[in-house]
């Protein structure tokens, strides 16, 4: 049994996404041993993070200012808005380079059973930025039954606004073999096909 | 998404299979229920389990059962698999408590291992091996084999709730369409959140029509697709259960099991038979946004696939399923289930192994005579249980009427079943 300040590392460990009992233990025991090199560094990024760190009053994205970089860009188009779910698809999006508009983070889906309703998802702000400033949306939200539906809401209530609204590409993975996909990706990817 | 039909289903021809080469070469069980351990040999095409109540043959199909995706026959959860040791007369879960199913199979490439089990007990996910590799979902496991079960559970089914009667129909379709599950699980959270939104409603809260009508367009689209998957399956199998019939004028042994047909009965599934799918979408859409204040008021979905029942009738009496004798109905369940089996030969690369547990009980001598002639003809494997040897009589007796019909394809073993051992009984 470990004292009482080691055990209550562990259990926060364990709260980590991914992070089970035996390896929450692992780490927090790794951490220890490492105290110069990992924990105490570990330690004061952890508070100076939670110090700085802000949501994005405009976007929902996290930063260290509001509104934060993406925002703030001047060398952004800032009528092109990109919906997405969570901060980490504003990060793929931003690794791959393919987008230099503004975003609005969504922080989830649209769901009733869990409490989280437009109101949760920043829909009423995005609106009104929406009708102020943007040419056109883009929905990016998963291609999942909730990230569709709550795209469905949202194209219905900016079509409402008479923005336009776009939605990525939902298909064949670039270097994928079709005979791989599943019937779901095969029939979204015909329904999406183009002009060539 | 519509699903019309499924890619996959029905494009391959059934391989041309060398009788009984398909299936189950060795068992190994691990801490297994009530086996230690125990290790099977069966090169062959039927396998018969015969012991006493409670001897642990159930729990051998149960062990096979798991070489599908799911929680097996009895739909257990995975750390009541683990075997028990008697102590003090309470029963206690082993030290090492995880449970393991080893199989060595051969399916149409050849040879196969496939491990299952859980590595202890605290686990929620049983671990899949395929030839010592960690197979990346469940699903897998439906490339390699195909089993499909019977249970003496299902004599309830014409009884049962319609619920109960949905159950049994979609757990048809996940053999054909892996991603039916998905669909149902995706429809019915979405009838419940439009469901939750609506008593908000009811009970004052401003609406928001644009998240109503967006669920109710997500639950259109994915509950036409359930009641379409559902549509097809049923489809296949009047068509094998036909097929039956009419062999029955030749085939007197086919006879004694009934002509059935199943018919799916429900709004949604009306509006399928007389329209494209996609109008049947645009049909459930309306309905559900007609129907929020009289859903609102009675506390429930009044339409949607969630509401279909199946209604299964035995031809030969022209009598409905719940109306029939207990043997019949048994005889009925087994034409389902043989005809099951066959459709999936066809969208398999080979027949599925199958599992009968306590078959026999109810049947008549005829109507066994010709489950077990049907049975011999069958190009799969078959597992079969009963708690006596004699009703089996017929498969192993080479003078039979049987052998008339059709020629063994491999031979019949017999094991007893005792207290956690399997002792193998020698045919004459
Ligand atoms: N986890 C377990 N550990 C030990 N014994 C078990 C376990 N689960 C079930 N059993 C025992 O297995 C026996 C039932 O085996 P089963 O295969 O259903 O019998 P039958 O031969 O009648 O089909 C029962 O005696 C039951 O107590
Ligand atoms: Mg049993
Ligand atoms: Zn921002």
């Amino acid at each position: 049994m470990a004292a009482p300040e080691i055990e209550h590392l562990i259990r926060l460990l364990t709260r980590l996404p991914g992070l089970g009992p035996r390896s929450a233990r692992r780490l927090a025991l790794h951490l220890m041993r490492h105290r110069a090199q990992l924990l105490d560094p570990l330690a004061a990024a952890l508070t100076e993070a939670g110090r700085v760190l802000t949501e994005c009053g405009t976007c929902g994205n996290i930063d260290t200012r509001n509104p934060c970089v993406v925002c703030t860009d001047p060398e952004r188009d800032a009528g092109l808005i990109c919906i997405v779910e969570d901060v980490a698809d504003l990060w793929a999006m931003e690794r791959s380079g393919a987008y230099r508009g503004c975003y609005h983070v969504l922080g989830g889906t649209l769901s009733a059973l869990d409490g989280k309703g437009p109101e949760e998802l920043k829909i009423p702000i995005l609106v009104s930025r929406a009708r102020e400033s943007a040419r056109e949306v883009v929905l990016a939200t998963s291609a999942t039954v909730a990230g569709q539906t709550t795209a469905h809401y949202i194209t219905e209530l900016l079509a409402k606004a008479q923005v336009t609204v776009t939605q990525i590409a939902h298909g064949v993975p670039v270097g994928g073999e079709l005979d791989y996909l599943d019937d779901g990706t095969l029939m979204a990817a015909m329904k999406a096909r183009h002009k060539v | 998404m519509l699903a019309q039909s499924h890619p996959g289903v029905g494009a391959s021809e059934p391989s041309d299979q060398q009788g009984g080469q398909v299936g189950v070469r060795k068992l190994i069980l691990n801490n297994f229920r009530n086996y230690a351990s125990v290790e099977l040999s069966v090169d062959a095409a039927i396998v018969v389990l015969t012991g006493a109540n409670g001897a642990g043959k159930t729990n051998i199909l149960e062990a096979l059962s798991f070489l599908s995706p799911g929680r097996g026959l009895r739909n257990s959860h995975l750390g009541e698999v683990t075997h028990r040791v008697k102590q003090c007369e309470n029963l206690v879960q082993n030290s090492s408590d995880g449970w393991s199913v080893r199989v060595h199979l051969t399916n149409t490439n050849g040879p196969v291992e496939i491990g299952t089990g859980l590595a202890s007990a605290d686990r929620a996910k049983r671990t899949i091996l395929i030839n010592d590799l960690p197979a990346r979902s469940q699903n897998d496991l439906a490339n390699e084999v195909g089993i499909v079960w019977m249970t003496p559970d299902m004599d309830r089914l014409f009884h049962d709730s319609s619920g109960q009667r949905r159950r049994f129909l979609d757990r048809l379709v996940y053999g054909f369409d892996t991603q039916h599950a998905a669909r149902i699980t995706a429809y019915t959270k979405t009838i419940r959140e439009r469901a939750r939104l609506l008593k908000a409603r009811r009970a004052g809260a401003p609406t928001d029509t644009a998240w109503l009508s967006a669920l109710e367009d997500t639950a259109a689209q994915q509950g036409i697709a359930v009641a379409a998957a559902r549509r097809d399956i049923i489809q296949r199998l009047n068509g094998a259960l036909g097929e039956g019939e009419l062999v029955d004028r030749q085939n007197e042994h086919r006879q004694a099991l009934p002509g059935v047909r199943i018919t799916l009965v429900g709004k949604v599934d009306g509006w399928l038979e007389s329209c494209p799918a996609a109008e049947a979408e645009d049909k459930f859409r309306t309905a559900l946004e007609l129907e929020r204040n009289s859903d609102a008021a009675a506390g429930r979905t009044e339409t949607g696939p969630h509401r279909s029942d199946l209604e299964t009738t035995h031809l030969t009496q022209n009598c409905a399923a719940v109306r029939c004798s207990t043997g019949e109905q048994k005889a009925i369940l087994l034409a389902m289930v043989l005809a099951y089996a066959e459709i999936l030969s066809h969208a398999l690369p080979a027949s599925p192994i199958m599992l009968l547990d306590e078959a026999t009980a109810h049947l008549d001598s005829r109507r066994r005579i010709a489950l077990f002639a049907r049975l011999i003809a069958y190009p799969g494997q078959v597992w079969m249980t009963g708690t006596d040897l004699a009703p089996f009589a017929p498969l192993s007796n080479s003078v039979s009427t049987l052998t008339q019909i059709s020629v063994l394809r491999g031979p019949v073993l017999h094991f007893e079943v005792e207290d956690g051992q399997i002792i193998p009984i020698s045919n004459p």
